[in-house]
């Protein structure tokens, strides 16, 4: 194949200074002998002559050196602007051709944003996740997340981030560090008084937080190392968007006041737009740590190694390198903990894990990081897909457009120049699709990344350089995919051919590629669809999954208080509330409760069963215990299954001490099934402590995790238990139909109470549930959604070939509806051809995810990633697809009139 | 020829040149001869100055250069003013003439003040 002269340019320096000179050669030459000539004839003698002529030139090789140079420049000045020309005339002439056919470039353009608007959405979240600090963070390379490996009690390894406030203080000493800070995760606290009380998501830190991070605020000023003692005055600062959306931007914030929990905090500054701290979750309100904690929990966790509230982050100092922080953090975590591990509490060998600031890139990913990650290869096979579509409905306009090619041809443009204009046009075409994208990924990429990663802040969603850059190179890269193989096929065709069959005649090549490109198409959409279904049956899974509760059916109530409020009077006002509630029209029990599950758990220590050494021990620790009132067990959905439930009679102050066992602890304590009447005591230490008789076994539920391998150890003991006291967190109320349609009611009841709530907090216990269902979810949607897209594409695809095809094949059905086929032989004709392109393309597409199932397996939950269900529907789905596209081609094949057909042309 | 006369020359020689190939296309012999006859032998210019001229303006879009066939029935590259170097060289002509004008004025007053 001829390159094209774009191409030969390119290696063309040689014999662009070859030309310039043999061009010089002939005009100099030309010059002296002309002089010589007339020098001649004017009587001069030849000696003479020449001399003369030599002197008139002057210096011979300086001038030829300059002249060269001049003419290079200037060749070279000319080719650069006919390059510019001929671009400019490709451009002319694509836009020529896509108004010509305006249905055509809507729907490529159409498909091409869709192919590259999600890459652009998913490249947002990628870029959010894996690939870029939290924002406002200066010189993150030197900044790192602190995490601690250590063996639990059970001997299990784990990787956590929280620590506790003296262990953050160890940190301070390490040499390595420039400086450490620490912040507890966002979470949400009441803010402001009854009834305007509204919740946020408050974050506590330390002073050094700020300057570590090498944030500045956007207004006023971050707190003060000083500001942040116990005992010192409270100050918050609000996030940019906060301030925003609560306070108009009013500059005038600083100075006042804001009740946050159980305080009342001066504002001294607003934070820069999307500052979120060292991590990705949205924050509404920063406050000093020491303070913060103080105020809502008193001095219970400055000293105590127990109370774990924190994680910690800090900036290697300039010449530290990562073991060596790494080794030096270890050391100070030990000698902080020595005394723990001398008891045998404390894991020994517990090291401090030094890692990157973006989190996915550290021993603890979030699940959404690798979901994010299968997506990201789930937009680039959606960007294939629109391509390779696109591709072949060029390469369809580009058969149809032969004639005029070929007349083009004969006519003497060149081949290089038809390619340009062909490849001119996809870009083209592309470059509209990435405009579309880029509208359509500002427009819906928020609400998408909303709704896909509620725990992720993504203020800066709009188009960044980095996004305009990615998205420009997917559009450059769909555009050359999509115009180079068309382009080659259409200018390669036999001139002499197309001219003679009147362009009818489809070359062999040109049906090749198209059929392989459906097939491409066909693969890969059942690649996205067998992902869709293994993600769709997790999440299937996980919805069904017995949690020993229906958590859509219970509404999880919490009151806040308007101040700090003795435990009586609260007591009080959840009684009367559950009381009310109880009577609303949707609601069949409700109760009350010190623990949520999913939410909270409260582990005691062994209860001491007289007669006996110990209790057998559970791997996920425990046993816990909950304190509840009567109905609970109702509203939960918990059956008892021996003896009773807490009844009325026990909720009293006074009461005797009862418990009720879940149903694994009955069996691990009591395998002889005589647990009830038996005694627990609890506080294990008194000598004389009484009896709690256990009245019931009740069944079991899930604690904290969706995946739980045994069910946990626990009992619940009766409000009116002596050995605690303290009132309810909170009430449970179960519901008739769904939890959502009675929150705003069992809400409105609840603050109805009394003027001391001064917030409910009133959502279906689902809510607790969900976020661990995200990761099925987001896989189960995105997949879902980009495989039905890719199904309609390709299922146009298809139709668009077959009709293609009939419209080409006329003359040959014709012939055959003369000599007699009957319409069922015609349908056969072009619905075989249909399901063997089809069958072909998922044959490779089930192969391929085959292959690919180990990988995503871990994703997955108890499915198996080769499930025979899923392929198997799939590849029906498939099928039935190309049925319904070689449907209407079909019919128009049986519609074609011998004679017609046979007179065209 | 010193460096002074030649920087006079540059601008100067452009002009001449234009002039030159203004009413008919020339090759560069043609070009150098018809300077000599117009200018008498006045100007000493170098051949090699002239062709650089040439093929700078060439360069420059004020020539355009197209090989044709001498007298003398050889191949010969020949030279035409393009519409760029006609505007050239009106602009250089009112210049010159501008120039030559204030020259002569201030000659002129100059021998008024010695009388």
């Amino acid at each position: 194949m001829r390159l094209p002269d774009g191409i030969r340019r390119l290696f063309r320096l040689g014999s662009l200074r070859r030309d310039v000179r043999g061009d010089l050669d002939d005009e100099l030459d030309f010059h002296f002998e002309e002089t010589v000539r007339h020098l001649i004839a004017g009587g001069v003698p030849e000696e003479e002559a020449l001399e003369l002529t030599r002197a008139r030139f002057g210096d011979e090789r300086a001038y030829r050196n300059a002249l060269e140079r001049i003419d290079e420049g200037r060749v070279r000045m000319r080719e650069r602007s006919e390059l510019i020309d001929t671009a400019a005339r490709s451009a002319a002439f694509a836009v020529r051709s896509l108004r010509r056919t305006p249905g055509f470039t809507v729907s490529v353009v159409a498909i091409l944003a869709l192919g590259i608007g999600a890459n652009a959405v998913m490249f947002g979240v990628v870029d959010r996740l894996l690939l870029s600090p939290p924002q406002h963070v200066v010189d993150a390379e030197r900044v790192r997340l602190l995490h601690v490996r250590r063996a639990i009690f059970n001997g299990e390894i784990l990787t956590g981030r929280t620590v506790t406030f003296p262990d953050y203080r160890d940190f301070l000493g390490v040499g390595a560090f420039e400086s450490v800070a620490a912040y507890a995760e966002p979470r949400e606290t009441t803010v402001g008084h009854a009834p305007s009380a509204e919740q946020a998501r408050v974050a506590a830190a330390t002073a050094s937080l700020f300057p570590l991070l090498g944030v500045q605020p956007a207004l006023g000023r971050f707190f003060r190392e000083e500001e942040d003692l116990i005992g010192a005055d409270p100050t918050a600062v609000l996030a940019h968007e906060y301030w925003e959306r609560e306070r108009g931007g009013d500059p005038g914030v600083l100075g006042s006041s804001i009740s946050v929990g159980q305080g009342t905090y001066t504002v001294v500054g607003v934070a820069p737009p999307g500052f979120t701290g060292a991590e990705l979750m949205p924050v509404d309100i920063w406050l000093p740590a020491q303070v913060h904690q103080s105020i809502e929990s008193g001095d219970t966790w400055h000293d105590n190694r127990g109370s774990y509230w924190l994680h910690t982050v800090a900036r290697l100092a300039p010449g530290a390198t990562e073991a060596g922080a790494a080794a030096e953090a270890t050391a100070a975590h030990r000698g902080g903990r020595a005394e723990m591990m001398a008891e045998d509490r404390y894991d020994p060998d517990a090291e401090v894990v030094v890692a990157p600031i973006i989190a996915a890139q550290g021993p603890t990913p979030a699940a959404e990081a690798g979901v994010a990650r299968w997506l990201a290869g789930v937009s680039a096979i959606v960007l294939l897909i629109a391509c390779f579509n696109v591709a072949n409905l060029l390469l369809a306009k580009a058969i149809e457009g032969r004639r005029e090619i070929a007349v083009r041809i004969a006519l003497g443009v060149g081949r290089a120049r038809l390619t340009g204009d062909l490849v001119a046009e996809s870009v083209l075409l592309s470059g509209l699709g990435a405009v579309a994208a880029l509208l359509a990924a500002r427009l819906l990429g928020p609400n998408l990344h909303r709704a896909l990663l509620p725990e992720v802040a993504f203020t800066d969603a709009g188009l960044g350089g980095r996004l305009l850059a990615f998205t420009a190179a997917a559009a450059l890269l769909a555009g050359l995919l999509t115009g180079v193989v068309p382009a080659l096929q259409a200018v390669r065709s036999d001139l002499a051919e197309t001219l003679r069959s009147g362009g009818r005649g489809l070359s062999g090549g040109g049906s090749r590629t198209r059929v392989a490109l459906l097939l491409g198409q066909a693969a890969l959409s059942v690649v996205l669809l067998v992902g869709a279904g293994l993600f769709l049956r997790s999440l299937r899974a996980a919805e069904q999954l017995d949690l020993g509760f229906d958590d859509d059916r219970i509404v999880v109530v919490s009151l806040e208080w308007n101040e700090t409020l003795p435990g009586e009077e609260r007591q009080a006002i959840y009684e009367e509330a559950v009381a009310g509630i109880r009577r609303l029209r949707d609601v069949r029990a409700a109760g009350l409760t010190y623990t949520v599950p999913f939410r909270t758990s409260i582990g005691l220590g062994q209860p001491r069963i007289p007669g006996r050494d110990s209790i057998p021990r559970h791997s996920s620790g425990g046993p816990y215990v909950n304190k509840v009132g009567a109905g609970y067990f109702e509203a939960m959905g918990l059956t008892i299954l021996q003896g009773r439930g807490i009844e009325p009679r026990d909720d009293a102050v006074g009461a005797a001490p009862v418990a009720v066992v879940s149903e694994s602890m009955a069996r691990a304590v009591w395998p002889e099934g005589d647990g009830l009447g038996a005694c627990m005591v609890l506080d294990s230490e008194a000598e004389d402590a009484p009896c709690t008789e256990v009245i019931g076994v009740v069944e079991n539920h899930r604690r904290q995790e969706l995946v739980e391998d045994d069910p946990h150890f626990l009992f619940y003991i009766n409000q009116g238990h002596p050995d605690f006291v303290g009132p309810p967190r909170a009430l449970m109320a179960g519901t008739t139909g769904p939890a959502g349609a009675v929150v705003a009611s069992v809400r409105e009841e609840a603050r109805g109470v009394s003027p001391q709530v001064r917030f409910v907090d009133a959502v279906a216990l689902s809510d607790y549930v969900a976020p661990q269902m995200r990761s099925w979810r987001l896989g189960a949607s995105m997949f879902t959604a980009f495989g039905v897209l890719a199904l309609i594409v390709a299922g146009w695809g298809l139709y668009s070939v077959l009709a293609f095809d009939v419209t080409l094949r006329r003359r040959e059905l014709g012939i055959r509806s003369a000599l007699g086929a009957g319409t069922e032989r015609l349908v056969g004709l072009v619905l075989k051809r249909a399901l063997v392109l089809v069958a072909v393309g998922v044959a490779v597409g089930v192969t391929a995810s085959w292959g690919a199932a180990p990988l995503v397996q871990p994703l997955l939950f108890r499915v198996r990633a080769a499930d025979p269900t899923v392929y198997g529907l799939v590849a029906l789905t498939l099928l039935a697809v190309a049925a319904l596209a070689g449907s209407v081609p079909a019919w128009r094949a049986t519609r074609v009139d011998p004679r017609e057909a046979l007179q065209a042309d | 020829m010193s460096r002074k006369q030649m920087s006079l020359l540059q601008g100067t020689l452009d002009v001449l040149i234009m002039k030159a190939v203004a009413g008919e296309p020339r090759h560069g012999y043609g070009v150098a001869d018809a300077i000599r006859r117009i200018t008498d032998g006045t100007l000493e210019i170098e051949d090699g100055a002239l062709y650089t001229s040439l093929h700078r303006m060439e360069k420059r879009g004020w020539l355009e250069a197209e090989w044709g066939v001498s007298d003398s029935n050889r191949r010969a590259k020949f030279y035409a003013l393009t519409a760029a170097g006609r505007k050239a060289l009106d602009d250089a002509t009112g210049e010159w003439s501008r120039y030559a004008e204030a020259v002569f004025k201030v000659l002129g007053s100059e021998s008024g003040g010695a009388r």
